[in-house]
């Protein structure tokens, strides 16, 4: 290990390093533009790369991506990359407010926090997590959606009825395309360009950035108060610390858990660990209104979820998302097979992969606290030429993602889509987590009923999902029966 | 269907405005788009990558080949991009035989006849791995095992993919019945064993070689190969057991149908020349690969009588 | 429920285009094969959610319906003049730029100046003084773009 720290003290390991954070940030920092499109243009250039500088390079890439979504997602409702949706849900509400500073600092601080605390489980724990996360099965992937959903289903201001359509709708809206489980093709009406389905990115650029930016038109003479950030405000006291202590520590764990588990990622993490913050919180109702715990849950669970993945990628070998597979393939074209006898063959790989996810979370947050305030500066250029760039990045980012127009004309759809939502007071929390777990949900439920051969109650006799289960029918019942409850009082004072 | 209303009209004036035939000029005289219908980074992409860097090095044609990753529909959307394209030999696929299981399975409606093959690449077979700790040691444990108690150990596969069907064309020729889950990747097929979920399944012999070890470890029982390979000196092929079982699934360069043959025949020469590379061949002894060239004709033929057997097997499991 | 109240006709046309959805969707899983493979199939889930819409679409169809009397709320002063023509502009704009590059009318960077000049001008009500500026930034943006795509990503753009 003090070997790897060594070999990535040169110069060249170290600069790529930190070439690849400040570009995770930056791309990561424009909405339409996200950390898996530019990993995967970059690969690529590794090939001419050793192995370890690819590595080093791809990984501040991961790291800096990630974190720099949260600054549009502040300040301007545009998720920068998918891991960050959810912090569009507290975090413009505050800086609506006049805490946008407040949010990125406390972002920023919850970026590194959650992603130290993953690091040390990725650098002492990884064989045994590994092992524990590969005995989730499809019933327990199964049931820690649903009950991700549920916690969700009731995000909304509002009507909850209008939130659990809006849930629906995203969910039916994953549906159209080849059916994960048994390659039937579904719900195309015979339109060939839907046989992919819908993408994730151009739904949810068109939902939040289209939908925003025509907002934004709509209100273009408004004059708007600006966020001054100041790099002094950006730093948080210690007293935050204490005051977000369990909620950060909670958010890691739940990061790093759910990034340990493979084919779930970034966002997943962020709406796991935000949905728990909310329902142990003595104030849930707060949160959506631009609650400092929301951006707090949702920033350490992204970072911290990256040094999950990194977990069941070195020691067995398995992508824990888009981003790992193209790792993968990039020790691949190095003629390196990674898994778990990549320690003995090449240790310096497995563990420069440790040494250089600590590095650039360092760099991150060092890059993160210099830049912010000049990033959030960009945010208030002129909307004449703001919208117009964005709009750009937004069109050019989702082309780039498959080379498709057709992905481009589905962002735009989308946008009209998620403005006619938002004109009908329709929340689209609900709508974006729908579409994005639906699709797991059903994935591994049948993968479940097929190998319990069609028998439901098999999850009872799997502790943790029998647990997540119960915890989901629980949620479900609640508001229902709040809303029960509020409406006979309600009634009862106009009857008296 | 405003969209769709506009769309029309601008094409109409498209070509209305510039229908002019271009002047004919050598051929490729654009970057060729070579599509990849799946993300960066598996075997399909990284070899379609390793032989157009090695074209551009040694100049083997004046333009660049650009990998393009179109996932989706396990390839379905990158081969629907490329019967949409012109086909004039500036964009190809590299696929493998995923396109018969597709075309078998009733998921895509485009078959090999919709292509001009170019070549296969090499190729590779898989190994059907089970699980270290169940005590199964050669294929003949498991199908005892199977035969006694049908359905006692889970195979997981992904439906309508090349695990189903290998393992499907397996079962039916030994006779046995495994209890199946349902996977999308390699990976997460791994995933399902090495947590102790599945017990069986069918693996690249690249992966095998690379997870051999983790979790329980796999064992690996049978070889799909014509013969065996050095990788894996020790397993033995289904054919040597007594089962008529032969999976060879290749790096399948295509183009759609009415690609000229003259600028077919450039591609399939630029090609070849830059898979007989040393470094390539070496690279594909490393990965446990065969190294072979087959001749677009040849492939044509080989794939449309292997789809004939696929679509027999397919009727019986769909 | 305080926002079906104050808008009862956008809830209303909510209410009826879910209805009409979930319609749809129960159409499409129509014509899907009976599950084989487990005993849910592709059909199920996707019924369930129509399902599901129709009911709570009915739900908030009654609501609007029964609240559709009630005065629409007074609109508030917003202090700026909504512009919904604009924002109409500007996806028009967008939706024939990305339409010119589809069908290979204009090639990437002249589309996307072109457009992209337009949607900045809009945005400053045609103001003649900031159209150079303007210009500038955008051809500058396409530029570097294009060549960023081009020369170090490889992306083929059309």
């Amino acid at each position: 290990m003090l070997l790897a720290f060594s070999n990535l003290l040169a110069f060249w390991p170290l600069t790529y390093l930190a070439l690849g954070v400040a570009l995770g940030i930056i791309v990561g920092s424009i909405p339409g533009l996200t950390a898996s499109m530019l990993i995967a243009l970059s690969l690529p250039l590794t090939f001419y790369m050793s192995s370890v500088d690819a590595m080093t390079l791809l990984i501040g890439m991961y790291v800096g991506g990630i974190s720099g979504g949260l600054i549009a997602a502040t300040l301007l409702r545009m998720p920068g990359t998918p891991a960050s949706i959810m912090t569009t849900f507290d975090g413009f509400p505050m800086a609506q407010q006049g805490k946008g500073e407040r949010a990125l600092a406390l972002g920023i601080a919850a970026s590194i926090i959650g992603g130290l605390i993953s690091w040390v489980f990725l650098a002492v724990l990884s064989p045994p997590l590994a092992n524990l996360a590969l005995r989730f099965g499809p019933w327990e992937y199964f049931t820690m959606v649903l009950m991700a959903l549920v916690m969700l289903a009731s995000l909304s201001q509002g009507s909850l009825v209008k939130g659990l359509i809006a849930a629906c709708l995203g969910m039916l809206l994953a549906m159209p395309g080849i059916d994960p489980s048994i390659g039937q093709l579904r719900l195309t009406f015979g339109w060939d360009k839907l046989t992919g389905g819908l993408a994730l990115l151009p739904v949810l650029i068109g939902t939040f950035a289209i939908s925003q930016i025509l907002k934004d038109v709509i209100a273009i003479d408004q004059r708007l108060a600006q966020v001054q950030v100041m790099r002094r405000a950006v730093a948080i006291k210690a007293r935050d610390l204490v005051t977000h202590g369990p909620n950060l520590l909670r958010s890691s764990v739940i990061g790093t858990w759910v990034g340990l588990l493979p084919g779930i990622g970034g966002n997943i993490a962020a709406m796991l660990a935000y949905a728990t913050a909310k329902s142990v919180s003595k104030e849930p109702e707060k949160f959506g209104k631009g609650h400092e715990a929301g951006v707090v849950a949702a920033e350490t669970a992204n970072n911290a979820s990256i040094g999950g993945a990194l977990i069941p990628l070195i020691t067995m070998g398995i992508p824990g998302s888009v981003v790992e597979a193209i790792l993968i393939g990039a020790l691949i074209i190095h003629n390196l097979q990674p898994g778990p006898l990549l320690f003995v063959t090449n240790p310096e790989i497995a563990y420069g992969v440790i040494a250089s996810y600590l590095v650039a979370n360092i760099f991150m947050a060092l890059m993160m606290l210099a830049a912010v305030g000049w990033i959030s500066r960009l945010m208030y250029l002129p909307r004449a030429y703001l919208l117009t760039a964005i709009l750009f990045f937004c069109v050019i980012g989702t082309f780039a993602l498959n080379n498709r127009f057709f992905d481009v004309w589905v962002m735009l759809a989308f946008g009209v889509v998620g403005f006619a939502l938002e004109y009908c007071k329709v929340p689209l929390g609900p709508f974006v987590i729908g579409f994005v777990l639906a699709p797991i949900a059903e994935e591994q439920l049948r993968a479940g009923m097929m190998s319990s051969e069609g028998d439901f109650l098999a999850l009872f006799g799997r502790p943790f999902a029998a647990t997540f289960f119960v915890i989901s029918i629980l949620t479900l019942c609640w508001p229902l029966y709040q809303e029960w409850r509020q409406r006979r009082r309600a009634s009862a004072e106009v009857t008296t | 269907m405003n969209k769709l209303l506009l769309g029309s009209l601008l094409a109409g004036a498209a070509l209305a405005l510039g229908a002019m035939p271009a002047p004919a000029e050598a051929f490729p005289d654009k970057p060729i788009r070579v599509i990849v219908g799946f993300a960066p980074g598996g075997r399909t992409d990284t070899v379609a990558r390793l032989l157009a860097a090695k074209i551009e090095e040694k100049g083997l044609l004046p333009q660049p080949l650009v990998i393009v990753n179109m996932p989706g529909g396990g390839g379905a959307v990158g081969a629907q991009e490329v019967l949409d394209a012109e086909p004039d030999g500036h964009t190809i696929i590299h696929w493998h035989h995923q396109l018969l299981i597709a075309k078998a399975m009733e998921i895509i409606e485009a078959g090999p006849d919709d292509f001009t093959s170019i070549g296969f690449a090499g190729g590779g077979s898989p190994v059907w791995s089970v699980r270290g700790d169940l005590g199964l040691d050669t294929l003949d444990d498991v199908v005892q095992k199977l035969k006694a108690e049908p359905g006692s150990l889970v195979e997981v596969i992904g439906i309508g993919t090349i695990p189903h069907f290998v393992g499907a064309l397996l079962a039916k020729e030994a006779g046995f019945e495994t209890r199946k889950v349902q996977a999308a990747s390699g990976s997460d097929r791994l995933k399902m064993i090495a947590g102790g979920n599945a017990d069986i399944s069918l693996f690249a012999a690249s992966e095998y070689e690379g997870w051999k070890t983790a979790g329980q470890g796999l064992e690996a029982v049978v070889f799909f190969g014509p013969n065996r390979i050095d990788n894996l000196p020790d397993v033995p092929t289904a054919t040597e057991l007594g089962y008529d079982v032969v999976w060879a699934n290749p790096n399948w360069w295509l183009a759609p149908t009415g690609t000229p043959q003259e600028n077919i025949d450039i591609l399939a020469a630029a090609l070849e020349e830059a898979f007989q590379d040393e470094e390539i061949k070496a690279w594909f002894a490393e990965n446990a690969l065969d190294h072979y060239w087959t001749p677009g004709p040849q492939a044509h033929e080989e794939s449309v009588e292997l789809l004939g057997r696929l679509q027999e097997v397919a009727a019986e499991i769909r | 429920m305080e926002g079906s109240r104050r808008e009862p006709l956008a809830d209303i046309l909510f209410a009826v285009t879910v209805l009409a959805l979930a319609g749809i969707v129960w159409w499409g899983t129509a014509s899907l094969p009976p599950p084989r493979y487990e005993p849910l199939g592709s059909a199920a889930l996707p019924r369930a959610l129509a399902l599901a819409m129709a009911l709570l679409g009915l739900v908030l169809l009654g609501r609007a319906w029964a609240g559709r009397r009630l005065q629409a709320a007074p609109a508030s002063d917003l202090g700026f003049r909504p512009r919904p023509w604009l924002a109409a502009g500007v996806l028009a704009v967008l939706v024939l730029y990305v339409a010119s590059m589809d069908l290979r009318l204009l090639g990437f960077v002249p589309a996307s100046i072109l457009a992209l000049v337009l949607i900045g001008a809009m945005l400053t009500g045609f103001d003649r003084r900031r159209l150079p500026w303007l210009a500038g930034f955008v051809v500058v943006l396409v530029i570097a773009v294009q060549l960023l795509f081009t020369r170090v990503f490889y992306i083929d753009l059309p």
